[in-house]
């Protein structure tokens, strides 16, 4: 058995969370698998670069990051799903609203500007503290808290939520709901 | 910029973690198990 594991079985703890990660950037699974596979080639070959002692997940996270954006800048267009292979993928849950709402929150997340959308996947989904995704981004905390909340509000509007309870596909029942309520009484009359 | 209320942030980081969880649930996919196995050790031949 080889000396590193440990490092090993670390890497791949992180892998399920690294994948939701690069999917949330790239917009496409085989996309995304590739760019996970290069993040853990890349910091393999690089261990020793990792400072023991600090968070190799937030390691794994930058390195990724900055895979995606080295190649985004090379390529030109950032998110893609041109086969569906995202929504497609969405086989496992069970119930229709839980996939309609997943698809159509992933879609309003692709409509914010790069910089929000990560830092809002990294504090709200990765579970990363202000000051580690402050790290994984190379900005300052401020930054990262201000992107957060431009992210949440551009993505209210993007939903139309006015209410908490005003989200997600059901909204649009609640609205005809409203609306046939209000209709004239008496109008079959 | 909006000030939103604490329930639509809620409600947003609800449904960040039902999308990015519907992605972790899926777990380690093979590939990386077996990569990870051959970087470890060049000698396992790793299927």
């Amino acid at each position: 058995m080889g000396l590193r594991k440990n490092v090993r079985e670390v890497m791949l703890e992180a892998v399920p969370s690294l994948r939701a990660f690069a999917i949330s950037l790239c917009g496409n699974v085989d996309r995304a698998d590739d760019l996970v596979q290069e993040t853990l080639l890349r910091a393999w070959g690089n261990m020793g670069s990792f400072q023991p002692g600090t968070n190799m997940s937030a390691w794994l996270f930058t390195i990724l990051r900055n895979l995606f954006r080295s190649e985004y800048r090379k390529r030109r267009r950032e998110v893609e799903d041109v086969d569906g292979s995202y929504a497609e993928s969405l086989t496992s849950l069970p119930e229709q609203n839980s996939r309609l709402e997943i698809v159509e929150f992933r879609d309003a997340l692709t409509l914010l500007p790069s910089e929000q959308r990560e830092s809002l996947i990294l504090v709200g989904a990765s579970g990363f503290s202000y000051e580690e995704a402050a790290q994984i981004c190379g900005c300052a905390v401020g930054t990262i808290k201000s992107r957060v909340n431009r992210a949440r509000s551009r993505l209210a509007e993007i939903l139309s939520i006015d209410r908490a309870c005003d989200f997600g596909p059901n909204r649009k029942l609640a609205r005809s709901q409203i609306r046939i309520s209000s209709a004239p009484i008496g109008l079959d009359r | 910029m909006v000030n939103l209320g604490p329930d639509i942030k809620a409600k947003i980081g609800m449904q960040l973690r039902l999308m990015y969880g519907e992605v972790v649930d899926r777990g380690v996919p093979d590939r990386f198990v077996q990569m990870l196995k051959r970087l470890d050790d060049p000698n396992c031949e790793g299927r």
